[in-house]
């Protein structure tokens, strides 16, 4: 643990709780949220270690004891809820309370972080709410969550909520290139990739993922034997299934930019900025109608290979058809659209 | 003791302190001040209406050592106890946590004895929608009939759990969301009480954004404190709540509503770096569009912020068409509920953008259906356009229908009269011709366009779980539309079980209700044998059919048929249809009326017993 400046981008967040330490007003409860990768926990537990640590007043130093002991879960006073068995339940939130109800160990704060709050069950949801609102001394109950509106309602009304901020596609690459040693011209493609998460772009940062990304788009920017290059990949990639998620992002983003530029946008723009001069000669052929239809199919390809569909089958139809965008039809669409309506 | 909310530390301690909810508060009063004070309350409503604050208030101006009060003193003992939690008989209990039956019979065993300092037992079960259906049978006898002395009050924010045994033993009172006035008006109370300086934008702001609640509102307030020291702006708020600004929301949707793509996208991708949450963003305009929506209704003006008109400064924006408001929120709208899954984040954004931008981008039919949209719509008023124009040629040629549909006898051809229907009409002369010409051509392309869709119908009839027709139709080769617009099947002899198996009304019109989307219109569909139809009449189309479906049927040997001659295979219908064969046949068996016909030629449509006679048509 490194203290608040590990987390980049955050500044305002990070000021609103050194402010909160500083100025004594720090709240009982906070909602954390933002998309996995953004930077949650570190924010949580860098703010647990500011409140205990021996050496800076509002921020934690990672040296002292205190510091250590958070960071490697071992402090009496912090108090970790995560899902056992993909769900949190009420018997943990008892446990939780139980703790809450005696005074700390060590005669400073009680923290309790919930992490992954949206899989709280519904009973062990509610009977948080009391210790949520009125938890007796120095406590501060942490919870983590993807999205705010996947939580009860009557939680959200009880904490200070401190929505993550996506990081703009600049800040990434900077950080990229310099704490990761990529070119700047790479960086900035993975960054446009990341969605704003920091976490996420450390993790997709890799060669293979870049290998990856090169031969998605050599398919796509092919001008002959798209078809044959198509059907290849999606054989490669069946045989590499954790790699498909990555690819059908690569996907997405090149169609979302060709959106973009079919409509004007600049170059700054775009996620793959090494390639606009092939978005701008294969977008010049397309309309926004066919490029969004596309971009629907990369998404219901993208469900159905969630919900087991056949993966060889579906990487084939798929990449088959986005390898020629200019035959891409939309009369079976509509068909297909038309009935769903109806059914 | 740490630092307390401000939620907690301006919970109303007197009854004027509660902001809204005067129905409930002054029928409580009004109890307290008669001494008809119920033994069981239900207070349900929203997060954040003041449930559990009124249930303590409740408490206070029983146990009061006024007395029974409807105002409280907050000064003795009782009171301060009660505000501090202390008291001994005010018992709160976590519906949530302690749910079961142990607990409710635990409860039983305590409520025989005598409060301890105030006048009453105040028992306080929060959130009990989470009881057990064991613990809420255990606590009816109770609730029913309690010991004297002894209140209970059940707060939750779900009534409809509360079983209806337990609601029919309490008084119930509903709890309202406040407006944002109140809210408004409440916390700038509470900045007052705190020596704090906010503006009324940034207040009314938290009001909007806490939808109801108070403990939002106020928890929010809270929040912005923390965060920022001195003056608190609309700005401060907007940031903390991760909102665009009221002034780039409207430049956002001002340049959606211009049409002006580029703009908008621009803007979007500004606020992409700036750190916005999409989901939120998406919510805003929705809310903003709503607000646009209601002032163009005409109910009142929502779109004031400190008194300044917004319409006026964005001119795309207040000339919006209430039509194109709901498309945009329809539009916005899924693409607040893609987020969820797309993956990059903002593209659902996007393409709502370019989208909303653009004339006739509608993507699926359904939508296209439900809006009216421009291409359909155009569409379909060129069909009729041109339905219009060729009924218009027909009339000027001034053809009776029904010359068309009997026979034209000619004279100078002997043979006729052996021959069917379509050898008379085929003969019809210079105006028959003429007529079928000109509807000629748009049967072709009618028929074309439909021979390349062949493949779909089978698709669409698998789809519609009628593969037995998908599978009769597959031994028919279309033949071309005949006059009336009726769709010819014709069937290799040896395929007769197919033909009269798809002949049968059910299948028939399965058929047709397949068919009519894709031609465009109703559609009748004729089943015919192969040979029926003159060696000549066959249609070269069936090769290009089969090259398109791969359909294997039996090769029809002759070809070289004009487009022409297509539609006067119109000629067949009537006599092949099986049901006017019958009756061909029938007059076959009459000599008298096969004399008949070859003086006079033409069909035999009705034929009478009593004269034995055919009356014919011509």
């Amino acid at each position: 643990m490194r203290g608040f400046d590990t987390l980049i981008g955050q500044g305002a967040l990070v000021r609103r709780l050194q402010q909160a330490i500083s100025s004594g007003r720090v709240a009982h409860a906070y909602l954390i949220s933002g998309a996995p990768g953004s930077g949650k926990k570190t924010l949580a537990f860098t703010f647990a270690g500011a409140l205990f640590c021996q050496n800076l007043d509002d921020n934690a130093c990672g040296t002292c004891r205190n510091c250590r002991r958070i960071g490697a879960n071992n402090h009496p006073d912090v108090t970790i809820v995560r899902p056992e068995t993909g769900r949190i339940r009420i018997s943990q939130i008892r446990q939780l309370k139980d703790k809450f109800a005696l005074q700390s160990y060590e005669g400073s704060w009680k923290i309790g972080i919930i992490i992954d709050a949206e899989t709280m069950t519904e009973a062990a949801a509610n009977s948080l709410l009391k210790l949520l609102e009125e938890p007796s001394g120095k406590a501060v109950i942490m919870l983590l969550c993807t999205s705010r509106s996947m939580l009860l309602p009557t939680i959200v009304s009880r904490c200070q909520t401190i929505p993550m901020r996506r990081l703009a596609k600049s800040e990434i690459a900077d950080f990229l290139a310099n704490e990761h040693q990529l070119p700047p011209e790479t960086a900035i493609v993975i960054a446009g990739l990341a969605d704003g998460r920091l976490g996420q772009a450390i993790e997709i940062a890799s060669q293979e993922n870049l290998a990856w990304k090169d031969e998605v788009l050599a398919v796509m920017t092919r001008r002959e034997g798209q078809g044959l290059a198509a059907l290849r990949l999606a054989a490669k990639l069946d045989a590499e299934p954790e790699a498909i998620e990555f690819c059908l992002r690569v996907l997405s983003s090149w169609l979302r930019d060709m959106l973009l530029v079919t409509s004007g946008c600049s170059q700054t723009e775009v996620v793959h900025q090494d390639r606009y001069p092939d978005l701008l000669a294969l977008s010049g052929a397309l309309n926004e109608s066919v490029v969004m239809r596309a971009i629907r199919q990369v998404e219901s390809t993208r469900r159905a290979l969630e919900a087991n569909a056949n993966r060889r089958l579906a990487l084939d139809t798929l990449l088959y058809q986005m390898a020629d965008l200019t035959s891409f039809s939309p009369a079976s669409e509509v068909y297909k659209y038309g009935k769903s309506s109806r059914s | 003791m740490s630092y307390l909310s401000l939620y907690r530390k301006y919970r109303p301690q007197r009854f004027e302190d509660v902001v809204g909810q005067e129905p409930v508060v002054r029928t409580l009063q009004n109890a307290l001040q008669r001494g008809r004070v119920a033994h069981a309350y239900l207070f349900s409503g929203p997060r954040g209406t003041g449930k559990t604050s009124l249930a303590r208030l409740l408490a206070k101006g029983l146990n009061c050592s006024q007395g029974p009060t409807p105002n409280p003193c907050n000064v003795c003992s009782n009171c301060q106890r009660i505000s501090d939690g202390f008291a001994m008989d005010v018992v709160e209990i976590d519906g949530a946590s302690n749910r079961g039956i142990d607990e409710i019979r635990d409860l039983r065993e305590n409520v025989r004895f005598a409060p301890t300092e105030g006048g009453h037992k105040v028992y306080i079960i929060d959130e009990v929608h989470m009881l057990t259906t064991d613990a809420f049978n255990a606590l009816l006898k109770t609730l029913e009939e309690p010991p004297e002395r002894v209140v209970f009050v059940l707060a939750t924010t779900e009534p409809h759990k509360v079983p209806e045994t337990i609601a029919s033993r309490c008084q119930r009172f509903e709890f309202r969301n406040f407006t944002t006035e109140q809210l408004v008006m409440r916390l700038r109370q509470v900045v007052e009480a705190e020596e704090l300086d906010v503006t009324r934008a940034a207040l009314e702001l938290i009001g909007r954004h806490a939808a109801g609640g108070m403990r939002d509102a106020i928890a929010l307030l809270d929040q912005a404190i923390s965060f920022q020291t001195g003056r608190i702006e609309e700005g401060h708020i907007a940031e903390l709540l991760g909102v665009v600004p009221g002034e780039q929301l409207c430049e956002l949707l001002n340049s959606i509503a211009g049409e002006e793509r580029l703009a908008a996208l621009t803007l979007l991708h500004q606020m992409i770096g700036s750190g916005v949450d999409p989901a939120q963003l998406g919510k805003d305009c929705i809310g903003f569009l709503r607000e646009l929506m209601v002032a163009k209704v005409g109910s009142r003006t929502y779109l004031t912020t400190d008194g300044e008109d917004l319409v006026g400064r964005w001119p795309a924006l207040a000339s919006l068409e209430l039509e194109r408001i709901l498309t945009l929120i329809d539009l916005l709208a899924r693409a607040v509920a893609d987020m969820r899954w797309m993956s990059p984040v903002w593209l659902p954004l996007e393409m709502a953008v370019v989208r909303g931008t653009g004339d006739n981008l509608m993507e699926d039919t359904k939508s296209a259906n439900m809006r009216g949209d421009a291409t359909w719509l155009q569409e379909l008023t060129q069909r009729v356009a041109y339905l219009e124009a060729a009924i218009k040629e027909l009339k000027a040629i001034g053809t009776p229908w029904d010359n068309r549909l009997s026979p034209v006898i000619d004279e100078t051809r002997p043979d006729h009269g052996s021959s069917h229907e379509w050898a008379a009409s085929e003969s019809g002369g210079g105006l028959e011709d003429q007529v079928s010409t000109s509807a000629s051509s748009s049967r072709e392309a009618e028929f074309d366009s439909l021979l390349s869709q062949w493949g779909e119908v089978s698709e669409i009839l698998r789809q519609e779980r009628q593969a037995p027709v998908e599978a009769f139709l597959r031994e028919a080769i279309p033949q071309g539309f005949d006059s009336d617009g009726r769709l010819l099947l014709a069937f290799p002899r040896a395929k007769e079980f197919h033909k009269v198996s798809l002949e049968q009304p059910k299948n028939r019109e399965a058929l047709e209700r397949v068919l009519a989307p894709i031609v465009g219109r109703a559609i009748e569909v004729v089943c015919l044998f192969e040979d029926d139809i003159p060696q000549r009449k066959i249609l070269t189309k069936v090769e290009s059919m089969e090259a398109k479906t791969g359909a294997a049927g039996p090769e029809p040997e002759a070809s070289g048929s004009t487009p022409e001659e297509e539609v006067l295979a119109p000629g067949l219908k009537g006599a092949d249809r099986s049901t006017e064969g019958e009756q061909v046949d029938l007059g076959a068996g009459n000599p008298a009326l096969e004399a008949a016909l070859k003086i006079f030629g033409g069909t035999v449509v009705e034929l009478k017993d009593d004269t034995g006679e055919g009356s014919k048509q011509q």
